[in-house]
């Protein structure tokens, strides 16, 4: 069943569909019931309209805290990222005593319930350091909690790199500068797109650190969380809807752009 | 108009306009002329509240009045929000939405501070209930200003239930396994429980109440389906038939049948229920604050209050559509939803922090959790 | 060395001293910790010890924070159920996310990028929608049930799909397995085929190469993989009251519940009892992972 064949088995193609249909069926429905007339967003289905995205249109207080939750990701991102790569080269590369007890460390702000973090974040953030708080605060909040993830993202590739790939680099004049762009980025560059796409995904569902470090913005899971008494509309639905598909549309695109090289 | 000319109508014109505008602006109703742009309004009005306080079509028109935006930013929790603004500072929010009896908690704790309302035109507007709401008032201010309430009624389904339900005893009833869902708000099942098991404040229990509730919520256990974080899976639940009782508010049996369920008939057992009654407050230290009270004058008019009875399908601190319901000779509509029983609300048992919140949240997760 | 490369470790021994790279790989992270998350440690640390009713602090010295916890037969036994199934997700993500990494590392080489991001994309839309998502297949009238009727293959409805603990696992299993699956993908592309070809030459049957050439060369994708399901995992609370039972009280609930409760300090002294834990687990974990000796770094 593991075989390293050079193609995949039969069985291993078809896990791999499987897995394709378990991971999209939710969404599939998701897509249906933005269409569904019935306002209780789920079954049964009663009829199909569009009303959903066209209220949609005029919900800012949804695009509102969508947008800021794209904004605090944004800003998240290439921050925990770039921390995230600097630290996994020099866990792979280098020897210390203590070295797995700091490794081990780095990992535990994914452990702290979000919740409480967030608490203790904002007495450290507003007593103490005495920063006003923004969006940008909550993106520092998110840094700390995602961190970890991309850490993990790249040193698992970078464990597997050659490094006589580097002494040829050397040898064929390269400075350490140069070797490292041309050489060594290119090839860790999947781990670097993992831990990306990992944070950001991480970023958007976060509440518990958001609520307490964000001034006075709300972010999507807070707008989803207040609507206490009425429950989420389809609206929301149809938002995140039009964001997968304009992911994916965005996706191809680049892709497209991107075989030209 | 000619250009240039400085004619005294002219002078006269704007000058009263200036005066209107500026009691406009203060007075914060809207006006039949439209005043000028107040240089004592500031916003944005920052309000962290729950959804549905504040509506699109109200900031709209606020924003036409005034020039300045409100921000609506999602709470999730009255304790988180305690939290929130305790440990940050409340530079950053200027209105806090807050249940009934937390609101002299936060009161307590210097979060918030009291307003003058009595001045206000939709004062009058309120049910007596509300003006003479003591524990909502320092003199002869107010902590908050109120906006929706509701007792909570026992809904069940009276297809599967055939005799009406006499006393709350009921819900033990072995014939409802795992027919039952109620909010995972633990203080509040703890206190149906105290109600059941007869405690005298089940907001505020003695030890030995409390170990009681916390017998009568395990025996109910079989017959709990879950505890659903959010209301609106009660709404679900009931619709799809997976529960045959649940507590909601006063539009509870309407929300099912909108979500194509069956007929719900509703029961307040007479050994009492729960009930709440929410609100607005301003934040001590608000940074807008004349904005704030502007915002919330102006969102009690009666058109919004309208909009949002409808919307909600539970009573407001406001007779504006109970008159309204009459008139258009709806009166048996707007009595189903208790709008024109605000005697109620002496009888209901409030919602609120218990002086301890830690035991009630213990004696929950003792139950659930074994 | 060759002589060009002793050429220019020469030219860079000659500018002087210079601060090794370690540091800077080091410091950005530290500088975020120390300052974002040592700190709140720090004052969790101390509200954990102190005598705290709601927001007022005392200066007095107390372990009942502590004692609440781990005197707590209950919730110690809540925290070993929550690490009991944080274990079977994790297991059951590496059983699934394997065999479809290899498979993702089999596809052409230009789709593999677009169908990675596609593994992640479902998850751009909210979380709570993807978990109702699921009690409308797994509900009583849900879509399953629905679809089995009308089938004629049922007469009631099933009841066990959702509100218990197969719930809450298969969920979970749902919302964690695309981690896994990027983590193993990440190790499994940089493998080198051509030693996993000399073992087959070497007569090594399928199981055997992948026991001992594969499986090994993609430790540290593995062990990452379980730190993204574990560890989240052992954290959830949301997924439980959702698609668990009215009995499914998961530790983190337990500390939630404090913190609503305004309890900090027991609250505090909870997350510290659970980082503890955790931290041990892991640190265990990556010594008997023995990636260092693996890869001779």
């Amino acid at each position: 069943m593991f075989e390293q064949a050079r193609t995949a088995s039969v069985w291993l193609r078809l896990h791999g569909v499987l897995i394709y249909i378990f991971l999209y069926a939710p969404i599939v429905l998701l897509v249906f019931f933005s269409f569904n007339k019935s306002p209780s967003g789920t079954l049964p289905i009663t009829g199909y309209t569009l009303n959903w995205y066209r209220e949609l249109g005029n919900d800012y207080f949804l695009l509102d805290s969508f947008r800021n939750s794209l904004y605090v990701a944004g800003i998240a991102t290439p921050l925990a990222t770039v921390i995230g790569t600097l630290c996994a080269f020099g866990l792979v590369r280098t020897q210390f005593r203590l070295k797995g007890l700091f490794s081990s460390l780095i990992l535990m702000p994914m452990v702290v319930p979000g919740i409480l973090l967030g608490a203790a974040l904002l007495i450290v953030l507003r007593p103490i350091l005495g920063l006003p708080l923004s969006i940008w605060t909550a993106a520092l909040g998110h840094v700390v909690v995602t961190t970890p993830y991309a850490v993990l993202a790249v040193a698992t590739r970078l464990y597997g790199y050659d490094r006589r790939l580097d002494a040829a680099a050397a040898d064929l004049g390269a400075s350490p500068g140069r070797a490292f762009w041309h050489v060594t980025l290119p090839l860790v560059t999947p781990g670097i797109l993992a831990a990306g796409l990992i944070v950001f995904t991480v970023s958007l569902d976060t509440f518990g650190v958001t609520f307490f470090t964000i001034g006075a913005q709300g972010t999507l899971p807070m707008y989803i969380w207040s609507q206490v008494e009425m429950g989420i509309r389809p609206t929301v639905n149809a938002l995140g809807t039009l964001f997968m598909l304009g992911s994916i549309a965005i996706l191809f695109c680049a892709n497209r752009l991107l075989r030209r090289r | 108009m000619t250009k240039g000319r400085l004619t005294r109508r002219k002078f006269l014109q704007s000058s009263t306009m200036a005066g209107l505008g500026t009691a406009a602006a203060l007075r914060g109703t809207s006006s039949l002329i439209t005043p000028a742009r107040a240089a004592t309004l500031e916003g944005p009005v920052n309000a962290l509240t729950w959804g549905g306080r504040v509506i699109q079509s109200q900031q709209d028109d606020f924003y036409k009045e005034s020039g300045v935006h409100v921000n609506f930013i999602g709470a999730s929790g009255n304790s988180e929000n305690l939290a929130k603004i305790k440990l940050g500072g409340g530079s950053q929010y200027d209105i806090v939405g807050v249940d009934a009896l937390w609101v002299p908690k936060f009161y307590e704790e210097g979060v918030i501070e009291a307003f003058d309302m009595a001045s206000w035109p939709e004062y009058n507007d309120m049910f007596d209930q509300f003006k003479n709401l003591s524990i909502w008032k320092v003199g002869d201010k107010f902590l908050a200003q109120p906006w929706a309430w509701s007792p909570l009624v026992l809904w069940y389904n009276a297809d599967k239930i055939k005799t009406p339900p006499t006393s709350i005893k009921f819900l033990w009833d072995p014939e409802l396994k795992g027919r039952i869902a109620l909010t995972r708000q633990q203080e509040d099942v703890i206190a149906w429980m105290g109600v059941a098991t007869g405690a005298k404040k089940p907001y505020d229990m003695t030890k030995d109440e409390l170990a009681a509730a916390k017998d009568a919520l395990k025996r109910l256990m079989p017959n709990v389906l879950k505890f659903p974080p959010q209301e609106e899976e009660l709404v679900k639940l009931a619709a799809d038939g997976s529960i045959w009782v649940t507590a909601l508010s006063a539009g509870g049996a309407l929300r099912i049948k909108d979500a194509g369920g069956p007929t719900m008939k509703g029961f307040l057992p007479p050994e009492g229920y729960i009930g709440y009654f929410d609100g607005d407050c301003i934040v001590k230290g608000a940074a807008h604050k004349p904005a704030a009270l502007a915002w919330m004058q102006h969102r009690v008019h009666a058109k919004y209050v309208m909009e949002n009875f409808l919307k909600y399908r539970r009573p407001l601190a406001y007779r504006g559509p109970l008159e309204v319901l009459k008139r258009e000779g709806k009166a048996d509509y707007a009595h189903e939803l208790f709008y024109d029983q605000p005697e109620i609300i002496s009888k209901m048992v409030i919602i609120g922090p218990p002086p301890d919140i830690g035991a009630y949240v213990d004696a929950f997760n003792e139950v659930v959790g074994s | 060395m060759s002589s060009i490369a002793h050429a220019a470790a020469q030219r860079q021994a000659a500018r002087g001293f210079r601060m090794p790279w370690q540091v800077f790989a080091f410091l950005p992270i530290s500088a975020l910790d120390l300052v974002l998350f040592v700190l709140p440690m720090l004052v969790m640390g101390v509200a954990s010890v102190l005598v705290i009713r709601e927001f007022h602090i005392s200066l007095e010295l107390t372990g009942r924070s502590y004692l609440f916890f781990l005197g707590s037969p209950l919730y110690l036994w809540i925290l070993g159920k929550s690490v009991l199934l944080a274990l079977g997700v994790t297991a059951a993500c590496l059983v699934l996310a394997y065999p479809f990494a290899i498979f993702l590392t089999k596809l052409p080489r230009n789709a593999q990028r677009t169908m990675l991001v596609l593994v992640i994309l479902p998850f751009w839309t909210s979380y709570l929608l993807r978990v109702y998502a699921w009690m409308t297949l797994l509900g009583e009238s849900g879509l399953i049930n629905r679809g089995l009727t009308s089938l004629g293959l049922l007469d009631e409805p099933l009841r066990f799909l959702l509100y218990n603990n197969f719930s809450v696992v298969l969920v979970s299993v749902y919302l964690y397995l695309p981690y896994a699956a990027l983590a193993l993908y990440t190790a499994l592309e940089r493998l080198d085929l051509s030693l996993v070809d000399a073992a087959k030459d070497l007569g090594a049957r399928p199981w055997q190469v992948f026991w001992h050439v594969t499986l090994p060369l993609t430790l540290p994708g593995v062990f990452a993989s379980f730190i993204f399901v574990f560890i989240p995992m052992v954290g959830e609370y949301v997924t439980p009251s959702l698609v668990g039972g009215a009995r499914g009280l998961m530790i983190v609930n337990v500390v939630v519940s404090q913190v609503q409760a305004l309890r900090f300090g027991i609250a505090s002294a909870m997350a510290f009892v659970i980082v503890a834990l955790i931290l041990g687990l892991v640190l265990a974990l990556s010594k008997a992972a023995r990636l260092e000796r693996v890869f001779g770094v």
